[in-house]
């Protein structure tokens, strides 16, 4: 092959599309090579040609995986057999599964939510405690529970309205406060679950969120006694 | 990728550290290294590597070596610079074909050009150029590009002359080249950002 350096004549002679498609022989890619390396037209060109065929090659992969899909489902449709009703289906399953655990939830919500929002508790199933202010406390006010009781009620005097309140107790990580509990009223009365704790001292903290910083309003021990 | 000759000018302004010249170097010849390797069929790891190590053996022939005798031939060089590479490469596969010797200390920027190649809008636009083929023109291409069909087998099987596969590659590419699809300064504006680091280690080193 006799290129020189005259790209038009290796353009007409459509030398890049044998590049890519392997047919030229290893002294003239190198002869080819020698030429590009220096001619941006040429260069240009080449890399069109690389460039659709490479993506040509990507859209032919992508149409066979297509048609490999539709085939697979198409006869996995045909297999089917009499006793496939008895066959475990993943949707189905997950689908009830999951409208299962949404009912369980709002349950459960629902019922924490009435918990906690009943001024006069159940005697039975909780116990209440005034936490004094931080400043007044000192480090231990005891709050103590029986292992019995599912619930403690911890009322907290307010000096201000935070926008909204959350609280940690050792062993029950942190939760958040519904705000509107506390709305115009000076007390904050929180009703916390401790038929899980294990038996000891669990420290309570509760703190409000000002629009700028978290602070602390109160802090207990919150002591479950396992014989009470 | 805009119409640029090698010469002096150039390559003094490389040696320099220009970083507009340092861009179109980079860009310009990652892309010729890759169709360069790419026809070898290396894979792309071991070729990341060649081209790594070729553009930074030629920047230091630039800054700490004698330079170029003739700028004119810049791309020649680069070229001849990237034969030596491979073949020392090859060489000390065959010496040691399990371990080899610790990799240029360059650190790892590979990028899959190959897959920077391919994008969703080039591939919607080739999908159009395609589907606008004759039926048997289309079967061609899916036979030379996704089969890897033999060329005298497709010939066979399709009754065409050899010559009518480049043809069609050729159309297929102008008619790519008019849609005018970018990307290509998309792999530039990477390679751009990616040169940078790489120019500083290279001239660190």
């Amino acid at each position: 092959m006799s290129m020189g350096l005259d790209h038009d004549a290796i353009i007409r002679s459509q030398t890049p599309e044998k590049y890519v498609l392997g047919e030229l022989l290893p002294h003239e890619r190198e002869e080819f090579e020698e030429h590009v390396a220096d001619c941006t037209i040429c260069m240009q060109d080449l890399a069109a040609a690389d460039m659709f065929a490479a993506n040509a090659s990507a859209v032919f992969a992508d149409e066979a995986a297509a048609l490999a899909n539709k085939s697979a489902k198409a006869a996995g449709e045909k297999s089917g057999s009499w006793f496939d009703f008895l066959r475990p289906r993943a949707f189905p399953v997950l689908a009830f599964s999951g409208v299962l655990n949404l009912a369980l939830l709002v349950f459960v919500g629902y019922g924490v939510t009435r918990m906690a929002t009943v001024p006069e508790l159940r005697p039975e199933v909780a116990e209440a405690f005034t936490v004094r202010p931080p400043a007044r406390s000192g480090p231990g006010q005891v709050c103590a529970v029986g292992r019995s009781r599912s619930f403690a009620t911890l009322q907290f005097d307010l000096s201000r309205p935070y926008q909204r309140y959350s609280y940690s107790l050792d062993g029950a990580g942190q939760s958040p406060v519904n705000a509107a509990r506390a709305s115009g009223s000076e007390t904050l009365n929180l009703t916390v679950l401790v038929s899980g704790l294990k038996p000891g001292d669990h420290k309570f903290e509760l703190s409000g969120w000002d629009g700028q910083r978290n602070v602390e309003i109160g802090e207990c021990i919150l002591r479950v006694e396992p014989g009470k | 990728m805009e119409f640029r000759t090698f010469d002096s000018e150039y390559v003094k302004r490389l040696t320099a550290g220009d970083p507009e010249t340092e861009a179109h170097f980079h860009t310009y010849f990652t892309q010729f290294l890759s169709l360069k390797l790419r026809s070898r069929r290396i894979d792309a790891d071991a070729a990341g590597d060649v081209r790594q190590e070729t553009l930074y053996r030629v920047l230091k022939v630039l800054r700490v070596g004698n330079g170029v005798a003739n700028p004119e031939r810049f791309g020649a060089f680069v070229n001849s610079v990237c034969r030596n590479v491979l073949l020392e490469t090859g060489r000390k596969a065959a010496r040691s074909p399990d371990a080899g010797e610790d990799p240029p200390e360059i650190p790892d920027r590979t990028i899959d050009l190959e897959r920077s190649l391919i994008t969703s809008e080039r591939k919607r636009v080739v999908a159009k150029i395609l589907d606008e083929l004759p039926a048997k023109d289309r079967e061609i291409l899916r036979m030379v590009f996704f089969e890897e069909a033999d060329r005298d087998e497709i010939c066979r099987r399709l009754n065409v002359e050899p010559g009518h596969l480049r043809v069609l590659l050729h159309r297929a590419k102008a008619r790519f080249q008019a849609a005018g699809v970018r990307g290509g300064r998309i792999v530039s504006q990477i390679l751009m950002v990616l040169c940078n680091g790489f120019t500083t280690n290279v001239t660190t080193r």
